[in-house]
């Protein structure tokens, strides 16, 4: 079905457009042919060939103009040299032959020495063609100077100019003289001047240069577009035209880079040609065949009209059977798809519920990070004070212990003394003994002297309670000592005792202060972690927060989408309801 | 060797005068007419092997005293001697060892034993390589 009816197509616009597009360009090759045939080959007998009345003038003038140039720079060569010492004069040869110019030319040796002067003085080799007037009609030749192989340094000159004249051709027998065109690399070389011709635009412009000067441009209004193809770089460098019974030749001449820089033109007469009849034009035949071409397409389209119906209406019903099935299964995937999508959106609703309530609990968590942090951050403070007030109470402490060291050392300095008194205290005892012995030795003697002796006696009564009274107070002494003794080595043990309980203290203290450190160490990595915590919780926060909007945006693409899917439900239902109609349509017919 | 020292006292003041002391827990009087001289019990050198009222000996004055239990010689408890009494008229220098000196008379009549010098010369133990080992009979109280 689709192949035959890519051949209908084929056969309805193609074939036209082909035909159309041949017939164009055979009328452009059939015309472009029709001068290359006339210019590129011999002409045969009873042939013709095209001629183009404008570039009939412009030949006509252009050749003028180069005569007049050509006589001009003749004029000037001829003119006094002022330095006719200085400068050398070169041979003129001419190639056929290797002699001078023939007699019967010898109205062309004044231009041609006049070139070949203006050569010599200039010393350099130059190639191409001259065209030198004649008492006729100018006279091409082709020229070629060569310098002198050994130039004098004092002088210019010398140097041969060899002339090689181009025989009265017929209109393309120049071509036949002339090398190929990729080496038409010639220049019109004039006495101290060269004659170019470049085009511009749509002009052909001459332009007369002096040797070693750029000279003006002289554009030639009168050039037209249709000689402009016969020098233009990409047309033919040749054109010829019949004018009665003279029929002329045109060469585009160009110089080294391919630039035409000139036009050669020749004349001859008409009945060195040879003509042949003319041949059937081109565009004729070429319209007849168009002609019938267009009748057999138009045979082709009727034939394919009659022979189509049937078996392209029938391809048709049967494409219009299958897009109803196709209709009829798209409708129901489409149902099916809005019934997804409907589900998508509860879902993505209750989804987007849920993300805000995670958002809510991450921004709860957030919060109490946050608090935390706070409670950690006052923890450390209390931490760090407490563990100044350990310190400060450690060192209270530690004066205490310092204190009660003092006190210690007080004590048993005190014992030591009352160790000291002690042992006075027993010197006077035992003095109180002895005297106490020695006041009952003297009784004693002293009942032994009789009366005499006993104011002895009673002095030494007196001398024993002395002794008594003394040893009573050193025992009194003795016990107050004890006493102190006794109250020392308490203080002393009870000073020890705390000294103990001191060193614990201390030692609790340098716990405290280390269970604070820890403390503190511990409530500063847990401010660090809430730090992060709450960083982690904002991040989560964020991230919720686009969810929650890209969900809503989701919710609400699906939601257009499932109004487009409507759409399409109701168009496929259309579509449907019209499949229907043309089945109807067919089974009728 | 009799000195100086060792003259008894008047006749006036016997028996009215003596040395309260007390030993072994018992209370003796000692006649001023018996004792020489009161000393500090110390510096006695034991003397191994002797009786258990033989405390030792002691140098007093470049002489040399026989300390005896003044507790123990007479029957009573042992003393816990801190003084000694040189006693005289005896035939050996001796020195009883009591516990304390209470009092240069006896106002009260309070002592256990009153020691004469009849009385501890006749003690056997007070005699001149003697080992007494019963009670000097005396004045009981």
């Amino acid at each position: 079905m689709r192949g035959r009816l890519a051949l209908l197509l084929i056969a309805l616009l193609v074939v036209p457009m082909a035909v159309t597009a041949w017939l164009a360009w055979a009328s452009l090759l059939g015309e472009r042919r029709a001068d290359e045939l006339q210019a590129g080959r011999e002409l045969t007998s009873g042939e013709t060939f095209l001629i183009r009345e404008e570039t009939l003038a412009l030949v006509a003038e252009l050749d003028g103009a180069l005569t007049g140039l050509a006589l001009q720079a003749a004029r000037d060569a001829a003119a006094p040299d002022p330095e006719p010492a200085a400068r050398g004069r070169a041979r003129v040869l001419v190639l056929d032959g290797g002699q001078d110019l023939p007699r019967e030319r010898a109205d062309l040796s004044e231009p041609a020495r006049a070139l070949a002067d203006g050569l010599a003085r200039a010393g350099v080799a130059r190639s191409g063609y001259a065209l030198f007037p004649g008492s006729a009609a100018p006279a091409l030749f082709e020229v070629a100077f060569a310098p002198p192989a050994e130039p004098k340094p004092s002088s210019r000159g010398g140097g041969t100019l060899l002339l090689r004249a181009v025989a009265a051709p017929g209109a393309t027998s120049l071509l036949h003289l002339l090398p190929a065109r990729s080496r038409l690399a010639r220049s019109l070389v004039l006495p101290d001047r060269t004659l170019v011709a470049r085009r511009e635009g749509n002009s052909f412009a001459v332009t007369n240069h002096t040797v070693g000067e750029p000279g003006p441009a002289l554009p030639d209004p009168r050039a037209t577009s249709a000689l402009a193809p016969a020098v233009d770089d990409g047309g033919p460098d040749v054109a010829c035209g019949l004018d009665g019974d003279v029929a002329w030749g045109m060469l585009a001449l160009r110089d080294l880079s391919g630039a035409p820089v000139a036009c050669a033109v020749v004349q001859a007469h008409r009945a060195d040609l040879v003509a042949h009849e003319p041949p059937v034009p081109l565009g004729g035949r070429v319209r007849s065949g168009v002609a019938w071409v267009a009748v057999a397409g138009v045979v082709l389209a009727l034939a394919l009209a009659v022979l189509a119906p049937r078996w392209i209406w029938g391809d048709i019903r049967d494409s219009t059977n299958s897009i109803f099935h196709s209709v009829e299964r798209l409708r129901e995937l489409v149902r099916r798809n809005s019934r997804a999508l409907d589900e998508q959106s509860r879902v993505i609703g209750s989804l987007t519920s849920s993300t805000s309530a995670l958002r809510m609990s991450s921004r709860s968590i957030a919060d109490t990070t946050r608090a935390l942090t706070h409670s950690a951050e006052q923890s450390a403070w209390v931490s760090q004070s407490g563990n100044q007030k350990a310190e400060l109470s450690q060192r209270a402490v530690l004066e205490v212990r310092d204190r009660v060291e003092q006190i210690s050392v007080q004590m048993t300095e005190l014992g030591r003394r009352c160790g000291d008194i002690g042992k006075i205290l027993g010197f006077i005892d035992n003095l109180s003994k002895e005297t106490n012995t020695l006041s009952i030795n003297a009784s004693i003697q002293a009942m032994g002297a009789g009366s005499s002796g006993r104011q002895v006696t009673v002095m030494a009564g007196e001398i024993r309670k002395l002794a008594d009274l003394a040893l009573g107070s050193t025992h009194e002494i003795q016990e107050l000592v004890g006493q102190i003794q006794e109250g020392s080595r308490m203080t002393l043990a009870a000073t020890e005792d705390g000294c103990r309980e001191v060193d614990k203290c201390i030692a609790s203290f340098e716990e405290l202060e280390s269970a604070f450190a820890r403390i503190l160490r511990w409530v500063e990595e847990t401010t660090r972690g809430s730090h992060g915590i709450e960083q982690s919780t904002s991040r989560q926060s964020d991230s919720l927060r686009s969810v929650v909007q890209s969900i809503e945006e989701l919710e609400q693409r699906a939601s257009e989408t499932g109004g487009n899917f409507h759409d399409v439900v109701a168009a496929a239902d259309e579509l449907a309801r019209l499949g229907a109609d043309m089945n109807e349509t067919w089974r009728v017919g | 060797m009799a000195t100086s020292a060792d003259t008894p006292p008047p006749a006036d003041t016997q028996g009215t005068c003596c040395l309260l002391v007390e030993a072994g827990a018992r209370k003796l009087a000692c006649s001023f007419a018996a004792v020489l001289m009161v000393g500090s019990y110390e510096h006695v050198a034991q003397v191994p092997g002797s009786s258990h009222w033989l405390l030792g000996l002691i140098q007093w004055r470049g002489r040399l005293l026989t300390v005896v239990d003044a507790g123990r010689l007479f029957g009573y408890q042992p003393s816990r001697p801190r003084h000694i009494i040189v006693l005289r008229g005896l035939r050996v220098d001796t020195a009883l060892a009591v516990d304390t000196i209470l009092a240069l008379e006896d106002p009260g009549g309070i002592a256990d034993l009153v020691l004469d010098v009849e009385a501890l010369s006749a003690h056997p133990a007070l005699q001149p390589g003697a080992a007494a080992s019963a009670p000097p009979p005396g004045q009981a109280a």
